[in-house]
């Protein structure tokens, strides 16, 4: 089926794009290697990584990070998959009003809610907690994981649900034992995604986790080198940069195998 | 028709006045380690710049030991950090007792008009602060009840370590084209031609955050040729003061002239200040127009290979921008405000002044009896020396409105590329001014 | 849990299979969870902005009722024009050549056996990866008068060419542009592989057996089985690019001159900088409103075309 020509270019092009891809993410690695000017250190070295650690509180904040994307992810795709059940395949009779209300959330800058939460956490005394961060990004991610699962179960044959229905199962119970394993996969790959918000996630961080360490997430561990005007370390914010990427990438690179090999036999489940 | 509406909003706008909070003590002497005891086991919430963060692992251990009672919970922010998060943390019902702000009208203004912060005038009374310190460096720190003017009024805020622009040179270079360190903009401005006939690219810059262009290096060309009074005040806001001014336009006119000169090189607005001072560091340049906290970075790197020098303006004083250092402020809704004075008190020592010094830093208490890091460091301390005996400090020009920063590093980048003329950009500059003038008059 | 279940038991079981899709009171329920912290987390406070554009404010200090005043600024200063026409030109950078690149890589993984998949995927996706603040950085290096691309350019003698790409007035713009582009392709591409893992095999084999070449196979398989991906791909990369504001911050900082100011910068300069909330918060009600439009059309567009 597959021609010589059509190999060799596809993989050059992929090649090309991996390079581009990979460029900068290795400029910043090599960087986070060479020891910071005054450093006695020579060749290559891992002080920068020892000195971000420690200074930047990363075995705090990694772990905070991690605490508030698990939450926010599973939160999110349940509350996304019945949302989704509802709107694509039940036909919920106001689904267009529904849709177009959902899609302010979509769209909306995270900068132009920031100040009406601060306001909203400080006055219930729950600023400086994971809730300041969860319930928000839970918020902010289920308009787009909702589009996600509905666009899913829309393509799905209505068969499916026909047949169990003539069984007698409950509409919850079609979603629970037919759709919500066979949406598995989008689950994932939406998962994936909404993590991946999570965990970079910044601005709210900032302004909601103003002054507890204990709680604080990773991309303020990074901030905390990057936004440093007085005494600049490019080498231990590269090194920071690479401590917050790196989980993510460990992960993607785990999952992705597992979750996406379909795509090679184009196998529809 | 924006000046009728105005008007009619005004009339009809709320007042935003708000009884002033009175004094918990006022001090006439220094906090003693009873007073501090007095307060039984108490934590201190001290919010900081990242900047802070070596001379903060210094003072702490020896603050707590002094006062045996306070535990010290730090909370150090990057500064873009800090400045975003300060004001409201100020005003929750838990405020850091101590914390970094900045100057000008967002957040110191916000904090005094908001009662957030309580004045120190006694404080630095007691602790003899401002001993030996010009007056011109605590204006910035001065400001009205209503928080609506600065220049004058209670003092708010104090810093640790002196921050002037100035020059800094790289001595070996100097050396090989045969000049003296310059002294004046008149040798400066010889320097730098005879720097660029020899080839060599006569200053570094980095300016890809809009910035430092047209804070630093416009701001030491306009205090080489204006009164200082006459650019504070337009700084402060005050009435009929205008950007319009002789020593404005010779200072835009030298900026002009120095980049169709080629003395910025090339690519400086796709570099960060942060590159340039690396590169300088590496030899790249032969001057860099920064402030005094550009050189740890350099001492850090070889700390005698480069001088740092004040100039002498058209009227033959030193003057340039700077301030007593990243100000402190201490909360008004302290509860422990005897540990929060004596941290302060600790930090403003003469006794702490080396700590500043390790690294390379200016302390406003002794400058002269610190021990430098090495000559560069030397320089900048008899620098500062001299601009505490002989000299004034100017403001930086980005204090004047909310907005200036942006409207400055915009215009000195369209004035390098030939895209704006001083006519313009001396216009769009005062009518930001004018703009923000307006806006404080209806408060 | 239980609720749900009784209420859907109380439709009529007997009822024919079509009958069942009738929409029913209970069916709300399933939305509940999610709209609770929707409505609260995310409606509520885009209202209470709304409502503080018509105020002159701090963030701390009392209010003061100015009308319109703040929409007034927006609209009538000429630089707002231009501010909101670089969020256009970033579109371009953001949204669409992404989906290009994206849909090109994922017609070359659908015809041929790529060897190393799993590590293309996984670097591909990494511009996605990386905390936007250490992009930037990466990039400026990149972009600097003696960073790589001049030197790739001086090397094929094109060195009249050079210049310090994000500081100079004619393609500092473009230049962000394409950091955008770079980091927004590997999204798209996982989009689009996730949905092409569900298009038919059967479909491609047919066309094959038709004797469709790689285009035409693209262009009657694979394309429309991506239609939804590729609507939420545009979504996602336009408000991206439309609200997206470290990037510019970090690299240019909406220099040189205003050659890349953006609208969220506005939004960040009130709500941060100049603390004129009540004008950050006119700024955002505009910016949500005209993301809105475009996704908008784009939904409507893609839905219609095919």
């Amino acid at each position: 089926m597959e021609s010589k020509k059509e190999v060799v270019f596809g993989h050059a092009i992929l090649l090309i794009g991996a390079l581009i891809a990979l460029y900068p993410f290795v400029s910043i690695i090599l960087q986070a290697l060479t020891p910071a000017p005054g450093s006695g250190a020579e060749g290559w070295t891992l002080e920068n990584f020892i000195s971000a650690w420690t200074r930047g509180g990363f075995s705090r904040s990694l772990l905070n990070s991690a605490i508030v994307a698990f939450a926010v992810v599973v939160a999110t795709a349940i509350a996304a998959m019945l949302a989704g059940y509802v709107l694509s395949v039940l036909k919920f009779e106001w689904r267009v009003a529904v849709f177009a209300l959902l899609m302010i959330g979509l769209v909306l800058p995270s900068e132009a809610r920031i100040i009406p939460l601060y306001n909203l956490f400080a006055s219930t005394g729950l600023l400086n907690s994971y809730w300041a961060l969860i319930l928000p990004q839970i918020a902010s991610s289920f308009p787009l994981a909702t589009f996600w699962m509905a666009n899913y179960y829309a393509q799905l044959p209505e068969s499916l649900s026909e047949a169990a229905s003539l069984d007698g199962a409950s509409e919850f119970e079609i979603l629970r034992h037919i759709y919500a394993p066979i949406g598995m996969s989008a689950v994932l790959t939406l998962s994936c995604l909404v993590f991946l918000f999570t965990w970079n996630e910044f601005m709210l961080a900032l302004v909601l986790m103003p002054d507890n360490v204990a709680v604080q997430t990773a991309p303020l561990s990074l901030s905390f080198f990057a936004g440093n005007e007085r005494t600049t370390e490019p080498q231990v914010i590269a090194a920071a940069a690479v401590l917050v990427a790196l989980p993510v990438v460990v992960a993607y690179f785990f999952l992705q195998r597992r979750f996406m090999q379909g795509l090679l036999e184009g196998a529809v489940k | 028709m924006r000046g009728t509406l105005s008007v009619l909003l005004a009339a009809t706008a709320l007042s935003a006045a708000m009884p002033a909070i009175a004094q918990d003590t006022e001090i006439t002497e220094p906090v003693s380690v009873d007073d501090v005891a007095a307060l039984g086991d108490v934590t201190l919430r001290v919010w900081a710049d990242a900047g802070e963060e070596t001379m903060l692992e210094k003072l702490i251990p020896q603050f707590e030991e002094t006062y045996p009672n306070v535990t010290v919970d730090l909370t150090l922010k990057g500064w873009g950090d800090l400045m975003g998060t300060v004001v409201n943390a100020m005003n929750s019902s838990t405020p850091p007792d101590v914390t970094n702000g900045n100057q000008g009208f967002a957040i110191m203004g916000t904090m005094v008009r908001a009662d957030l912060v309580r004045p120190l005038d006694d404080f630095i009374d007691a602790y003899d602060i401002d001993e030996g310190l010009p007056a011109s460096g605590f204006s910035s720190m001065q400001w009205n009840d209503e928080g609506t003017a600065w220049g004058e009024g209670d003092t708010y805020a104090m810093g640790g370590a002196t921050q002037p622009l100035g020059l800094f040179y790289n001595k070996s270079k100097l050396e090989e084209l045969g000049l003296e360190a310059p002294d004046s903009i008149g040798d400066l401005n010889e320097a730098l031609a005879a720097a660029e006939e020899a080839g060599e690219q006569p200053i570094m810059l980095g300016n890809s955050e809009q910035y430092p262009l047209g804070s630093h290096v416009l701001g030491i060309l306009i205090d080489m040729y204006s009164g200082v009074d006459e650019i504070n005040g337009w700084i402060a806001g005050q009435e009929g003061a205008t950007f319009d001014t002789e020593g404005v336009r010779q200072a835009l006119e030298t900026l002009e002239s120095w980049g169709e000169a080629g003395y910025f090189g090339r690519g400086y607005d796709g570099m960060s200040m942060d590159d340039a001072v690396a590169s300088y560091g590496e030899g790249e340049g032969v001057f860099f127009l920064g402030g005094s906290f550009n050189g740890a970075r350099l001492a850090a790197v070889d700390p005698d290979a480069f001088g740092f020098t004040l100039l002498r303006g058209e009227s033959g004083d030193y003057v340039t921008t700077g301030t007593f250092g990243t100000p402190w402020l201490v909360s008004s809704k302290t509860e422990i405000e005897p540990a929060a004075l004596a941290f302060l008190g600790m930090m403003l020592s003469e006794d702490f002044a080396q700590a500043y010094a390790d690294v390379s830093r200016l302390p406003n208490k002794g400058l002269d009896s610190v021990t430098p890091t090495g000559s560069m460091h030397e320089d900048q301390l008899a620098a500062a020396e001299r601009l505490f005996e002989e000299g004034d400090f100017v403001g930086y020009l980005d204090w004047a409105t909310p907005t200036m920063q942006r409207t400055m590093g915009t215009q000195a980048q369209m004035l390098l590329a030939g895209r704006t003329d001083v006519d313009s950009f001396i216009e769009a500059v005062q009518s930001d001014w004018e703009a923000y003038q307006a806006e404080r008059a209806e408060q | 849990m239980s609720t749900v279940d009784h209420l859907n038991d109380e439709r009529a079981p007997e009822g024919p299979a079509e009958n069942r899709r009738v929409p029913r009171a209970g069916h709300f329920l399933y939305l509940v969870p999610g709209f609770l912290l929707y409505a609260a987390f995310c409606l509520w406070p885009i209202a209470q902005t709304a409502y503080f554009s018509f105020f002159r404010w701090d963030g701390i200090t009392d209010m003061r009722w100015i009308g319109l005043r703040n929409y007034l600024e927006l609209f009538t200063d000429p630089l707002t024009l231009t501010i909101f026409g670089h969020g256009l030109v970033m579109i371009v950078f953001y949204a669409i050549l992404p989906v290009l690149i994206g849909l090109l890589i994922v017609a070359i993984m659908t015809r041929v056996r790529i060897r190393l998949l799993a590590i293309f995927r996984t670097v591909l996706f990494l511009p996605q990866i990386l905390a936007t603040v250490v992009v930037a950085v990466a990039w400026r290096w990149i972009y600097a008068y003696d960073g790589p691309i001049n030197a790739v350019l001086e090397l094929l003698g094109m060195g009249f060419l050079t210049r310090a790409w994000l500081g100079d007035f004619d393609t500092a713009l473009a230049s962000v542009g394409l950091i955008g582009t770079w980091i927004n392709f590997g999204l798209c591409m996982v989009l689009f592989i996730g949905g092409a893992q569900k298009i038919d095999t059967q479909l491609y084999e047919a066309a094959r057996l038709d004797g469709a070449g790689p285009v035409q196979e693209f262009l009657a398989v694979t394309l429309p089985g991506l239609r939804g991906e590729i609507s939420i791909a545009l979504i996602l990369t336009v408000t991206n690019a439309l609200r997206n504001f470290d990037i510019v911050w970090n690299t240019t900082a909406g220099g040189p001159g205003t050659e890349t100011l953006v609208p969220s910068y506005l939004i960040y300069e009130g709500a941060f900088i100049t603390r004129n909330v009540g004008f950050a918060a006119a700024a955002s009600v505009v910016l949500t409103a005209l993301i809105l439009v475009l996704t908008a059309s784009i939904t409507i567009g893609l839905r219609r075309r095919y």
